[in-house]
């Protein structure tokens, strides 16, 4: 007992933890099963033995006598009831897992399963170093599934344990218990869980290489154990089948005897008791508030009804199911103790009427026979859409429903997905009144984690355990699906995510879901670059400019910003809050705005296709706005609604930005810095996950000018800055709100020159490919292109044109007459050129 | 040492705290069979009409349906009152069983360390 202050022997657990090592618990319960089934089976021989006996049949004589199986019947016992007090015993010891967290000795501060990873490792012995600990977690059934789930496999860790060995980094015991003791944490005595000690024990600077490698930080090797603690917690007490939360969760008998009979309800709707117990394991995070309020709501003496209002996906079904379980394990008010909820099948109630009177004849007899039973719940799922349907066959939903909705002897409880409820319902206030409304609300980043952690061993088990999820592959996911995912509401978003990598994984030959499966399987499904950077696209990355520069001719300020833009998105500091990336391109027509547009569309989403271009010329009335994002009043969706529905990873181009209305920009200005707007319906509509681009000429003229005085960039940019604000084109707040203001330079004739070198050099491709002649591009025929193609005011925008309309054209007439033929070069004649 | 703790451990145990917790689980089960048959809510409905199975009385004059009415709603009665008493008795019998079987258990945890090898010798006595 060198130690100071840390006394195994003391641990309230030790008794326990030495009886599972004597004789472990699955040998324990081996030797029950068997020994029990010995005594009551040679007990019933000896019975049979007698009552033979009694009835004076004579057993033939190799049969022993009845004493004989009796004698064997209590050798049996014997065993049975001494390992049955042991097991009494370890239950016991075990069921408060907490340590005592006001002892002086810091072994009596360890939790169950820090003592297991004590007992395992150095137990009682108090000379050596950590590393008997160490390897402990490696033996111990939590420490071993804390490294599973950290993603360590078994050979990793043995190597890092060399590792360790080699730099000699394991410390003495006495000094690890000893800092343990009064480390920060547990200075103040308190409990130490297994937690504190994994945490300790990977938290050394020995170990931090080893983690760094596997882009472990502390805090998720914390969270990752916290939650494994919590699950082991949750298993034992399942197990415990003789607790009373447990015995209570068995239905009793004739509890339906005392409410009436539902022959109807059971036609045109279910019981959903039995759905509701299947969530095995789920224990609805984060849904205990919304429940809670459902069952004060259901406790007001008449028209106890509720709608449950939230996203599709948003668990509105969950919340419901929680509550019919609470209800079949009698954890409830006993006012609402024997209530059954019933879910109505609308379809086939509209189904089971030919005509509107029968329809409604049949909707009354059910909504009387709920009453008459006294114990009816009734659930009506999508509640909207079938007021609606109810009235498209000219049933009145609301006066039938009138009646009922005030009184005691039933509630309704309605589900609705937001858009259809204020869509349908929300202006319907004869209905409403009737109604306690309760919203179900998307989780907040630390509820969905937990929310993911509950489903993982539902899911792993559904997928035959053949892959496992990792934490930091959750703890992805819960982001990847709040972040860069779109369609649905959390947490059915994120679930549905770690139910798609689960199967990537699967198909991938792999048992560990990794956090870099799931960024590649989000890159998949958004073209969003994620994950890390392969040295291929790291070389892509710094080269940049190159190649925004190889399209965006003579930009160069344009080219830098962009190419900044990117590489900031990429390497993940940009705010997760807010777009990829915004700009404002200033300058005049035709001088590579839309082309810088189209060329950032390919270096981030891979293609030049991905963008979505809207011209703000048609958005100049309040109107153009409503067109924008949608109208309530016309029930019209927006043209910016629908596209980010139909493709939310683009690049948004904005032409002509200031033109648009002030209600525009007004929108803008809250896209621009939070990344999402509200269409016509309250939804919010999610733009993080694109490039927003807004071109402007204003000033062009400005710049022209300074340009042809010669003015340097610096002023030049000044200059226009005060112009734009003077003339109120934009203001500065929301001029502040881009990224990057980039202004785009009248081209020079050299940079003309380039142009049309670039866009001859393309025909001459094309041409090569479809019909193999090969055209010579000359300086003349360049020079001619340039100076053809430019225009003032449209700069170089005019020069496809040109291209098309005289030289294809020229071309065109040779290859007819017969003087290009396949496979042969030519160029024009200098007459030919000076004609164009 | 592992083994010494475990022995002084077992043995303050098996005399002190284990006598709470074998009354707490004999608690539990009680209540159970309280609750699996529904011994409150039966007792306090036991003359109820059975499934809420009632005719209403429309009218008076007609001695006739008057008579028919009250046999039905008498006989939902019976039925109801019939199989409610059934549930309780068996109730009963359980807790009775529940409670038999505790005392049982209690006085052999008393004399178990004794118990044991008694049991084991006499099995071999029994045999030879």
């Amino acid at each position: 007992m060198t130690m100071s202050g840390f006394d195994f022997s003391k641990n309230k657990f030790a008794g326990a933890l030495a009886l599972n090592a004597i004789l472990p618990t699955l040998r324990r319960a081996q030797f029950l099963t068997l020994s029990g089934a010995g005594a009551i089976f040679f007990a019933a021989l000896a019975a049979i033995c007698l009552i033979l006996v009694s009835l004076k049949i004579n057993l033939p004589t190799l049969v022993p006598d009845y004493t004989f199986f009796l004698g064997l019947s209590l050798i049996f016992l014997a065993p049975f009831l001494f390992l049955t007090a042991l097991e009494g015993f370890a239950n016991s010891q075990t069921n408060q897992k907490n340590g005592d967290p006001a002892s002086p000795n810091a072994a009596s501060r360890l939790n169950l399963y820090a003592s297991e990873l004590w007992f395992n490792g150095p137990g009682f012995s108090q000379n050596g170093d950590t590393e008997s600990l160490y390897s402990s977690v490696a033996v111990t059934k939590i420490g071993n599934a804390a490294l599973t789930r950290l993603g360590i496999t078994a050979q990793d860790y043995t190597e890092f344990l060399q590792t360790l060995r080699k730099q000699s980094g394991f410390m003495p015991l006495d000094d690890f218990a000893a800092a343990f003791a009064t480390s920060e944490k547990n200075k103040n005595a308190g409990e130490i869980t297994f937690t504190d000690t994994l945490a300790a024990l990977l938290g050394g600077s020995g170990a931090k290489k080893f983690l760094d490698a596997k882009n472990l930080p502390p805090d998720t090797i914390r969270r990752a154990a916290e939650w494994l603690e919590c699950e082991f917690m949750k298993q034992d007490r399942k197990r415990r089948w003789w607790l009373r939360e447990n015995l209570a969760r068995i239905p009793g008998f004739g509890k339906d005897w005392a409410y009436g009979s539902t022959p109807i309800l059971q036609k045109l709707s279910y019981d959903l008791t039995d759905e509701a117990l299947r969530l095995e394991g789920v224990e609805l995070i984060g849904r205990q508030r919304e429940i809670e309020l459902i069952e004060s709501a259901l406790l007001k003496q008449s028209g106890a009804n509720i709608i449950i209002v939230g996203e599709p996906g948003a668990g509105k079904y969950t919340t419901l199911l929680g509550l019919v379980r609470l209800i079949a394990w009698g954890q409830i008010f006993p006012q609402l103790e024997h209530k059954r909820v019933f879910k109505l099948q609308g379809s086939a109630l509209i189904a089971s009427g030919k005509t509107k009177g029968e329809v409604e004849e049949l909707f009354i007899r059910l909504m009387n026979e709920a009453v008459g039973a006294g114990n009816i719940i009734l659930a009506i799922d999508e509640f909207p859409e079938f007021t609606d349907s109810l009235s498209k066959t000219g049933v009145n939903a609301l006066e039938i429903l009138a009646p009922y909705l005030s009184s005691s002897n039933v509630h309704i409880l309605a589900l609705a997905d937001s858009l259809s409820f204020r869509r349908i319902l929300e202006q319907n206030a004869g209905l409403m009144k009737y109604f306690s409304r309760i919203d179900i609300t998307e989780p907040d980043d630390k509820r969905l984690l937990e929310i993911l952690q509950e489903h993982t061993p539902t899911i792993e088990y559904a997928y035959g355990g053949r892959a496992i999820f990792t934490y930091p592959a959750l703890a992805k996911i819960a982001e990847g699906a709040t972040e860069h995912l779109v369609q649905g509401a959390l947490p059915k978003r994120a679930i549905d995510l770690m139910e798609e990598v689960m199967k990537e994984t699967i198909s991938r030959g792999l048992a560990y879901v990794a956090p870099e499966i799931v960024l590649e399987f989000i890159t998949q499904k958004t073209k969003i670059p994620l994950g890390k950077i392969m040295p291929e696209e790291q070389e892509k990355l710094l080269q940049l400019e190159e190649f925004l520069a190889r399209r965006v001719i003579g930009q160069n300020e344009a080219v830098l910003a962009v190419a900044d833009a990117i590489r900031r998105a990429r390497s993940g500091i940009k705010n997760p809050k807010r777009p990829i990336g915004t700009f404002l391109f200033l300058g005049p027509t035709g001088v590579g705005k839309t082309e810088t547009a189209k060329t950032l569309a390919e270096a981030y989403f891979g293609n030049e296709e991905a963008m979505t271009r809207f011209d703000m010329t048609e958005y100049q009335t309040e109107e153009g706005f409503e067109k924008l994002v949608g109208s309530f009043e016309k029930n019209e969706p927006g043209l910016l609604t629908s596209r980010m529905h139909s493709s939310p990873y683009t690049l948004v181009l904005l032409d002509e930005f200031e033109k648009s209305n002030p209600k525009v920009k007004n929108l803008f200005l809250q896209v621009l810095d939070e990344g999402f707007f509200t269409d016509h319906l309250g939804r919010k509509i999610n733009m993080r996950n694109t490039i927003i681009i807004a071109t402007s000429n204003a000033g062009a003229k400005l710049i022209w000018e300074m340009v042809q005085k010669g003015a340097d960039p610096a002023s030049l940019r000044n200059d226009l800055f005060s112009y734009i604000q003077n003339e109120g084109i934009y203001s500065p707040e929301l001029l502040n709100r881009f990224d990057a203001v980039v202004v785009f330079h009248p081209l020079k004739p050299e940079i003309l020159i380039q142009i049309a070198r670039l866009s001859l050099q393309k025909l001459t491709a094309r041409l090569e490919k479809s019909k193999n002649i090969k055209l010579e591009v000359t300086e003349p025929l360049v020079e001619a292109v340039a100076r053809g193609g430019y225009d003032p005011v449209f700069g170089a925008r005019p020069m496809q044109r040109f291209i098309q309309d005289k030289v294809e054209k020229l071309i065109a007439e040779k290859i007819i007459k017969g003087e290009i033929r396949s496979g042969s070069e030519f160029s024009f004649s200098p007459e030919e050129i000076s004609s164009l | 040492m592992g083994f010494a703790i475990l022995i002084s451990e077992y043995i303050a145990w098996h005399y002190g705290q284990a006598f709470t917790e074998i009354l707490d689980l004999g608690r539990d089960f009680l209540w159970f069979g309280w609750n699996v048959f529904s011994v409150s809510l039966l007792s306090q409905t036991l003359v109820s009409p059975f499934y809420r199975i009632q005719e209403g009385y429309k009218n008076w004059t007609d001695f006739e349906a008057l008579g028919e009415t009250i046999v039905a709603n008498t006989v939902s009665r019976l039925v109801g009152f019939l199989l409610r008493l059934f549930m309780l008795i068996l109730g009963a019998l359980f807790e009775l069983l529940i409670l038999a079987a505790l005392s049982i258990v209690l006085i052999s945890w008393m004399i178990l360390p004794l118990l044991i090898p008694l049991l084991f010798l006499g099995g071999l006595y029994f045999i030879f």
